[in-house]
């Protein structure tokens, strides 16, 4: 993007969600701290209040952890996908509130510094059962601010997309400090198993969607492994009007799209945030990205001005009444002739 | 664990994380005013909670950015 | 699928479609999140009563001892006491014995003190903190008749079976204030001088039974202990009783304590 920076672009259906997200923690808070008045009165308000924080944030990540490979398995949650940044930074904030309160409460007003007695307090880092679980917690939290406090385009767009991308796929690894916080901490606290069964499953449920769709992508890149200079496509009549079939063509995945009785092929990596555009939609003629619905045109890959985000693009050839695309990519942008088909 | 190995790693990571923030501090006082519009022309119409919601960023990754700032150069 | 399933983010609307996913989508997330919060509200705990009167100061007059624990003997309730003191924050009230010793040429007993602080109740058993520091004494005066210690020793040494814990967070300011969440914790406060406890349970489950840790000279060993603390520990010792206060004098070496052997074998059954 190229326009000016606004801190948020609001629109209704943006708005809509956010208050979703609202009355989401609404409903979890007034549960937590109403069920604990009533059934766990002895318990401190200190108390109360990080574990309701802790366990709010805990099930905010497994919301966020889901919805990338929904969308992949049901396009239809893609709604769902759109503003998942506004949800990972308000999860950085209640686990943010949870660990402050923590340490304030079990660090502070001591004898040392309590960001040193974090790591100072329990020395058991040689056992599993003792193990220090809050220094998890502190590590956890400090990967989700540092994506938390990147999560605005400008940083997409400045630290390039692959540093970028990379940063936020330090969530896996939050996420696992965050089950090893929760296992070695509360869970090992309270005597049930119950806690112990639920996480589990949870974690390899989060596990196992991943997988799925892993397993499911792997099978789209395998359909056509030739090396050779065209790769088969397929059919025109499999492409649906206005719609894309994603081919993998020498290690790259290439999105060939029919419109107004053409084809056109361009790189399925969107330079946004790398969505699949072969699962976008080409309106007002330009292809649309599904994730934030960034815009490129057909034929040359190109965004329309003002914006300057270019993809490659590919030559497409037709024989036999089969489609096949040339392995050799064109730079970013380049204007190639659309495949006209009767 | 030695207790004293933990203490030294202890204040050996949080003395850097320190001195990385202060100087990162200092890094973003310059870089939301004036950096960022030579890094992104994006940023000069901007509004002033635009430059807010980057700073955070501009503490924790000052680096990159700097080495970004003296490359454009 | 349908042409208005389609939705971008910058849309004001979306379609049906996926209007009625987004709802789908809250809604089984806000039912799981309920369910798992019910759950977790169901099998936590249970939680003791216990009482921090934060924000509430009371008076009390009485003699000071400062063995096995720096307190007061007075009466609570219509009910003759002896009420440890501790300090505010995770620190003990030594800095408070030490100024009254200054001014009471170092004796205690023959000496009625007004004190003033922050009561902390639980199990059974009252403790202060002396909330304003030096500032919570507020009087002290010589006194007629001299109360003379009741001291009992067994003589002998028994093991006891308990978790050491940091009276102060555990008798009230803090719930729960015992096992591995509030371990760190108790290792500040026990830092910080106020004096560990071993609490041991009974049958049921309930803490019955509070001993102070000394060592066989009578000395504090806070520091050597903190790695034993919110674990449960078997101790042995020598146990003597003051004034109905309980002691266990133990050797500080780490040998004398011994980690439950369940407590590696398990990670879900920490504690019984």
């Amino acid at each position: 993007m190229s326009v000016s920076y606004r801190s948020i672009l609001w629109n209704k259906q943006k708005i809509r969600y956010d208050k979703g997200l609202v009355l989401f923690i609404l409903i979890f808070l007034v549960a937590f701290f109403g069920i604990h008045l009533v059934f766990h009165s002895n318990v401190t308000i200190e108390t109360i209040i990080i574990r309701a924080f802790g366990l709010l944030s805990l099930v905010l990540l497994h919301v966020i952890l889901t919805i990338g490979p929904l969308t992949r398995i049901n396009p239809r949650f893609l709604i769902v996908l759109y503003n998942r940044r506004h949800l990972g930074v308000t999860m950085f904030l209640m686990a943010l509130i949870h660990g402050a309160f923590s340490m304030m409460n079990f660090h502070g007003l001591g004898d040392i510094n309590p960001i040193r007695s974090i790591f100072l307090s329990n020395l058991q880092y040689q056992s599993v059962a003792h193990f220090p679980f809050q220094v998890l917690g502190f590590f956890a939290l400090l990967i989700l601010g540092l994506m938390a406090v990147t999560s605005h385009d400008f940083w997409l767009k400045n630290l390039g997309y692959k540093t970028w991308k990379a940063l936020h796929m330090m969530v896996y690894i939050a996420y696992g400090l965050v089950i090893l916080h929760v296992v070695m901490g509360v869970i090992q606290n309270e005597t049930s198993i119950v806690l112990f069964a639920v996480i589990l499953t949870a974690f390899f449920g989060i596990a196992m969607l991943h997988l799925l769709v892993a397993v499911r992508e792997t099978t789209t890149d395998q359909q056509s492994k030739l090396n050779a200079e065209w790769v088969l496509v397929g059919a025109p009549e499999e492409i649906k009007e206005s719609r894309a079939k994603i081919v993998a063509v020498s290690g790259e995945r290439v999105a060939i799209f029919l419109y107004q009785g053409m084809l056109s092929a361009v790189n399925n990596v969107c330079r946004h945030q790398g969505g699949p555009l072969g699962e976008g939609k080409i309106i007002d003629g330009c292809i649309t990205c599904p994730w934030h619905g960034y815009q490129y045109l057909p034929g040359n890959g190109q965004s329309p001005p003002p914006f300057t985000e270019k993809v490659e693009t590919y030559d497409l050839k037709l024989e036999n009444g089969q489609v096949w695309v040339n392995a050799q990519p064109h730079p970013e942008g380049t204007a190639v002739e659309p495949l006209k088909i009767s | 664990m030695d207790r004293a190995l933990v203490v030294w790693l202890t204040d050996s990571f949080l003395l850097s994380l320190g001195i990385y923030l202060l100087l990162g501090t200092a890094f973003s006082i310059y870089f939301v005013f004036a950096g960022a519009n030579r890094l992104d022309p994006g940023v000069k119409d901007a509004p002033w909670h635009f430059r807010l919601i980057i700073w955070p960023g501009s503490v924790l990754l000052w680096v990159t950015l700097l080495t970004k700032l003296l490359k454009k150069k | 699928m349908e042409e208005n399933d389609f939705y971008i983010g910058w849309q004001d609307q979306a379609g049906k479609t996926s209007k009625r996913r987004l709802l789908d989508f809250f809604l089984v997330s806000i039912l799981l999140a309920l369910l798992f919060l019910l759950l977790f509200s169901w099998v936590e705990g249970p939680f003791q009563k216990s009482t921090f009167e934060y924000g509430k100061l009371t008076e009390f007059s009485g003699e000071v001892i400062d063995y096995p624990v720096f307190a007061i003997k007075t009466s609570h309730k219509g009910e003759d006491r002896t009420i440890p003191l501790v300090g505010f924050g995770k620190f003990s009230a030594n800095p408070v014995l030490r100024k009254l010793k200054e001014r009471t040429g170092g004796k205690l007993s023959g000496f009625e003190i007004r004190l003033r602080g922050t009561l902390i109740y639980a199990h059974g058993q009252v403790w202060m903190e002396l909330t304003e520091g030096e500032e919570s004494v507020i009087a002290v005066a010589p006194k007629s008749t001299v109360d003379t210690l009741v001291l009992e020793t067994s003589g002998s040494t028994i093991k006891l079976t308990g978790e050491i814990v940091d009276p102060k967070c555990f008798f009230g300011v803090m719930n729960p204030a015992v096992k591995k969440v509030h371990k760190s914790c108790a290792i500040r406060c026990i830092s910080g001088g106020i004096p560990p406890i071993l609490a041991i349970r009974d049958r049921d489950g309930e803490f019955q039974d509070f001993y102070f840790i000394r060592n066989k000279a009578g000395q504090y060993i806070n520091d050597k202990i903190l790695q034993y603390v919110g674990i449960p520990v078997s101790l042995n010792g020598e146990v003597e009783q003051v004034d109905g206060l309980k002691v266990i004098k133990i050797d500080p070496p780490s040998n004398q304590m011994v980690y439950r052997p369940l407590l590696d074998q398990g990670i879900a059954k920490c504690g019984t």
